[in-house]
């Protein structure tokens, strides 16, 4: 069977007419695994007994309960920061090596429930912390389009995996893009969900209030499949919304093109951008246009602070949710000597992070310092507002927003690891979506002259996925890249 | 500031360092709520148990977990606040206190900062003085340290226990007051039953901070913080110490530093344990894992509707329900435990016994031995059955006044496995109140006494308690000393005439 | 605001995030973080032209939770991932003081 044609819908309606069994699929994708990783470098943890056991369980399961098994026998890979029982969960930091959480999260009890199976922890920036997966304790992902570039991050092996045919789908989290611009760069669908569509319980956290758990996979129509088992409140998760999430993939297609507004973001149209993204995008719009939808330029006039504002709340943030790091009731302690409880903490954080994480942490403590905090964390906080304002004043014009996800196509493995400022000035695409908590995709539209995959990012009010899926969709349909592959 | 807040300045202490400087006192207290479960994960508040035996990944604070806040919690705090008579924000907000210590699993604690729930409330006390809390929060306890010789050891049990920090003015001024306003948040925390209050367990647990400036001084001197005091005992020991301490550095020219101390009950003296330098930037920060925490009108109502009778006003009723008192109905009222047994005690003997005489022997005889023997007020070994059982016989003259206390000292004795009623059967302490016995035994010892009779009848009328005396010797005490008096007087009178 | 990211800044950043840098990760950091601070103070310079409470748009009230015990982990589970215990408890070097 080619990986590629077994699409999330395809493998759950076989699996579930009978067509094919759990055990058949799981084992197409696990030859692609035992064949890919070691070219790819995308899997943490793989186990085919593990495999095994969850293939014959919800294999078991489908005579009865078929009707609440909507990605029956689907494989997912899931990134390592997303907590799984009993299985090595590692954020891809050594700090977190060897380490065996006792619960799962709520995304992956979703899933299970929903009859997937867990198809190995898949590699990424260590603590989610990174645009091109370079900085994982574990090695670099290699993007599948072209092994010598990035696959983008910190979501890299999510969509490597998907893009490449090791499973039709992943769970990546996206703080800044860490969906969305892999997604871009490996030429696969990737959706952020509205902030509170999908619970955070069992994530492990990043930046609190911007992180949020979203799919990965090669068709609209599987991402809205999953945000589907995905969404909906959650009594772990505080800030998980009560508001019921409308199903999506029962009426992707239910969309009249000459009824949207499209707005285009005029401020990711500038100086920056690729000429050939910029290209490619310009068709898109053009599609949009000549199928009759109403298109303009939309001006968001505090997205050009979304960088500094994201770098300070995320960092400040992250600082505080790694300091549960310190050798005591898990993880990684310096096996040194040390004298006194402080000389403990600061070795074995010290040898457990990697060099973006304590850059990270040294940002985000020092923006929180005393002194600093009213000029760096609370001015950030009101400009999340303001940009958050930028973007409801939008939607009362237009239905959605359409640019690029990414300026650029992947980059060279090495080309800005020493340059953190030039990466993270690459986020400007897809923070703000973060920021305000409105929900956004990328999806392929297309190939520069390197044959390296270009997505186009739509971005709606929140809990629009269902009108977002639906545009993307009537996107999809109307072009082929979708059913372009990386040749392995 | 109010002219009720310095309730002592016309009566300059006598002690030579008060009638020169005047201490300055703000107390933080901790104090741990009476919930089922810990504040953001459902595990067990129970206490004792094995080290970590009730935890899960949340207290744990292992890799992906949320808090979840448990809405019992938010309902006792908002009691508290209700009962101090203080402001409650409708929109309040979580924050992160930022610190590392192997007690602390997340690296901070869940605490509220700029935004807490409660604001500006009052504690009365006694003398009329108001003591001014500035602010009441809700946080998350910490687990607890335990030191070996060579390591120290860990356990979560109470780590995510809910309290609340209630955080006075600096309105106090003698470590008599601190005691009082202690003594009186403690009284409230449990008549709205959302704490035990118990010191030496740590469920209510007391920071003092403490200045001292010369007499007519407006302006404040340096403040030193003193932790962890376990019982009140202390607390007033470490303030009067704490006193001279600051006393005597001013005295020699020293300046007094902002410091953190704590209390060693064992030398009664405060030890420097860190300097204000050396402070912690907590780096607080909004908590971004939980939303504002937002309190309806109609949800304050409906705690207020369900606040129990408050000491003070309990207090005030007693006066007028029982014809108590005011510093009768204080004492009974201080602890809510005292008060339902006093009121227990009343409505056992009703109509036999006046709610004064019980309130005399609760306040005296019973709260006696709840010190002596430091019992336990929810379930003391004489119960207020038993003391109306006593009382009761006493009442109905069963038993004289002086043999009832007799009784409740075997009651006592026994550590209330004996009730009065076994202890005058088994003693034959019942009282004699029959006319002719006790007219016979007046009559012996009239005829053994001419002497003090000629005395009596001379005009000598103190003579009268040895006729008394001696017939009460001779009856063992049993007899109705009311009836013994009568019979005296007119046996007396009958042998003047003859 | 005007600042300078130097050795000592480095240094007692470290000291509150509890890193111990080694000289050269210090150096890196000292240019590193000057850069993203030089590109990060914009906003520092806006004058924010909003005063509305950044709350008030919170979309949730915070979900609360009934007060009914569920059962906690075996303590054996709770431990199972410390990387120094005895019995049921975790293991530190003896506390002395906090130093900072």
């Amino acid at each position: 069977m080619n990986p590629f044609d077994l699409t999330v819908s395809v493998v759950a309606s076989g699996v579930k007419s009978g067509q094919f069994s759990c055990d058949e699929i799981a084992e197409t994708f696990a030859q692609r695994v035992e064949k890919l990783h070691p070219v790819l470098n995308t899997h943490l943890y793989w186990d085919r007994s593990n495999i095994a056991k969850q293939t014959s369980m919800q294999q078991n399961r489908i005579a009865a309960e078929k009707d609440i098994m909507p990605l029956a026998g689907v494989p997912v890979v899931i990134k390592d920061n997303i907590c799984t029982a009993g299985l090595p969960t590692t954020c891809a930091s050594k700090i977190l090596a060897g380490y065996k959480p006792p619960y799962s999260a709520t995304v992956v009890d979703r899933l299970v429930k929903a009859g997937a199976i867990i198809f190995g922890k898949v590699n990424m920036d260590e603590f989610a912390m990174g645009s091109s997966n370079e900085n994982s304790a574990f090695g670099a992902v290699k993007n599948p389009w072209d092994l010598r570039r990035v696959p983008g991050g910190s979501s890299g092996a999510s969509a490597a995996s998907v893009a490449a045919g090791l499973a039709p789908a992943a769970l990546g989290s996206d703080t800044g893009g860490s969906i969305r611009q892999p997604a871009s760069f490996c030429g696969v669908v990737g959706l952020k969900p509205t902030y509170g569509a999908v619970s955070r319980y069992g994530l492990v956290a990043f930046a609190s209030s911007l992180d949020q758990i979203g799919p990965i996979t090669n068709t609209v129509r599987d991402s809205s499949m999953l945000f589907d088992a995905l969404c909906g409140f959650d009594p772990l998760d505080s800030t998980s919304s009560k508001t019921k999430c409308e199903l999506t993939a029962n009426r992707l297609d239910q969309i009249n093109i000459k009824k949207i507004k499209i707005g285009v973001i005029k401020e990711l149209f500038s100086d920056g951008l690729d000429p050939q993204v910029k290209d490619r995008i310009d068709q898109a719009v053009k599609a949009f246009e000549n199928a009759g939808a109403e298109v303009r330029w939309i001006s968001l006039p505090h997205l050009k602070y979304s960088i500094s504002t994201y770098y300070i709340l995320a960092t400040a943030e992250a600082s505080s949710n790694l300091a549960r790091y310190d050798g005591v009731v898990f993880g990684h302690r310096t096996s040194k000597k040390t004298d006194s409880l402080t000389e403990m903490y600061r070795q074995s954080r010290s040898e457990g992070f990697g060099a973006e994480v304590k850059r990270r942490i040294m940002l985000g403590t020092f923006v929180l310092s005393s002194g600093y905090y009213d000029a760096f964390y609370g001015k950030a906080e009101k400009l999340r507002h303001m940009i958050s304002r930028d973007f409801s004043d939008a939607f009362e014009k237009v239905d959605f927003l359409l640019s690029p996800t990414a300026p650029t196509t992947a980059f060279k493995l090495n080309e800005k690891i020493t340059d953190p400022l030039a990466m993270y000035l690459s986020d400007i695409g897809t923070i703000a979506a973060n920021l305000a908590g409105i929900p956004a995709i990328s999806l392929p539209c297309g190939f520069d002259s390197n044959n390296l995959p270009i997505g186009l990012q739509l971005t709606g009010p929140k809990f629009s996925e269902a009108c977002l899926l639906q545009g993307a969709n009537w996107y999809e349909q109307q072009t082929e890249w979708h059913r372009k592959h990386p040749a392995l | 500031m109010s002219s009720k807040q310095n309730g002592t300045e016309n009566t300059l202490p006598s002690d030579p360092i008060l009638s020169r400087y005047e201490p300055v006192i703000g107390l933080e207290v901790h104090c741990q709520l009476r919930t089922e479960t810990k504040l953001f994960c459902s595990c067990s508040t129970k206490f004792g148990g094995l080290p970590n035996y009730h935890t899960c990944p949340v207290c744990l604070g292992l890799p992906g977990v949320l808090p979840v806040i448990n809405t019992k919690a938010i309902d006792f705090a908002v009691r508290l606040a209700l009962a101090i008579k203080a402001s409650i924000h409708k929109q309040s907000q979580f924050s992160r206190k930022q610190y590392f210590y192997p007690d602390l699993p997340k690296g901070y604690q869940i605490t509220q900062f700029d935004r807490p729930y409660c604001t500006a409330g009052q504690v009365n006390l006694a003398s009329g003085k108001v003591i001014r809390v500035t602010r009441i929060h809700m946080e998350e306890d910490a687990g607890k340290n335990v030191h070996g010789d060579a390591a120290s050891y860990v356990d979560l049990n109470r780590a995510g226990i809910p309290l609340v920090e209630i955080v006075s003015e600096p309105d106090i001024r003698s470590a008599d007051e601190a005691v009082e306003y202690l003594k009186k948040l403690r009284s409230l925390a449990r008549y709205l039953e959302i704490s035990d209050g118990n010191l030496e367990e740590g469920s209510f647990r007391c920071d003092v901070n403490l200045s001292l400036r010369r007499r007519g001084e407006e302006k404040f001197g340096t403040r030193c913080e003193i932790k962890n005091l376990n019982s009140f005992k202390n607390i007033e020991r470490a303030i009067r110490y704490e006193i001279l301490r600051q006393a005597d550095l001013i005295d020699s020219g020293t300046a007094v530093r902002q410091c953190t101390l704590n209390f060693d009950p064992a030398s009664g003296r405060t030890n420097v344990i860190r300097i204000k330098e050396d402070s912690q930037d907590y780096r607080y920060f909004p908590e971004p894992d939980l939303p504002l925490l937002q309190l309806s009108e109609d949800r304050i109502a409906r705690i207020a509707k369900s606040l129990p009778e408050l000491p003070e006003a309990m207090a005030q009723r007693f006066q007028t329900e029982y014809g108590l008192s005011s510093y009768d109905s204080n004492i009974l009222t201080s602890d809510r435990d005292l008060a339902t047994f006093y009121e227990k005690t009343v409505i056992r003997v009703t109509k036999i016994v006046a709610p004064k005489i019980v309130a005399n022997w609760v306040c005296s005889e019973f709260l006696r031995e709840v010190n002596a023997y430091e019992w336990n007020l929810s379930s003391p070994p004489i119960t207020s059955e038993m003391l109306g059982e006593l009382l009761e016989l006493l009442g109905k003259q069963t038993i004289s006044g002086k043999i009832a206390k007799t009784v409740f000292q075997e009651m006592v004795d026994s550590r209330g496995t004996k009730s009065a009623a076994e202890i005058i059967k088994a003693k034959g302490l019942v009282q004699i109140v029959d006319l002719s016995a006790i007219e016979s035994v007046v009559d012996d010892i009239l005829n053994k006494s001419p002497a003090q009779i000629s005395e009596y009848h001379a005009g000598k009328e103190k003579v009268f308690s040895y006729f008394v005396g001696e017939v009460m010797k001779a009856s063992k005490g049993k007899m109705n000393p009311a009836i013994v008096n009568d019979v005296i007087r007119k046996k007396l009178l009958e042998r003047k005439k003859d | 605001m005007s600042f300078k990211v130097d050795q000592n800044v480095i240094g007692h950043v470290a000291k509150l995030a509890n890193l111990s840098l080694s000289s050269e990760e210090a150096d890196a950091l000292e240019g590193q973080l000057g850069r993203i601070f030089a590109h990060i103070e914009e906003i520092t310079k806006i004058t924010a032209a909003t005063n509305e409470n950044v709350y008030s748009d919170g979309i949730l009230a915070a979900h609360e939770r009934e007060d009914v015990p569920s059962p906690s982990l075996a303590a054996e589970i709770a431990i199972s991932q410390a990387p120094a215990k005895i019995g049921t408890a975790f293991q530190v070097p003896r506390i002395i003081d906090l130093e900072g």
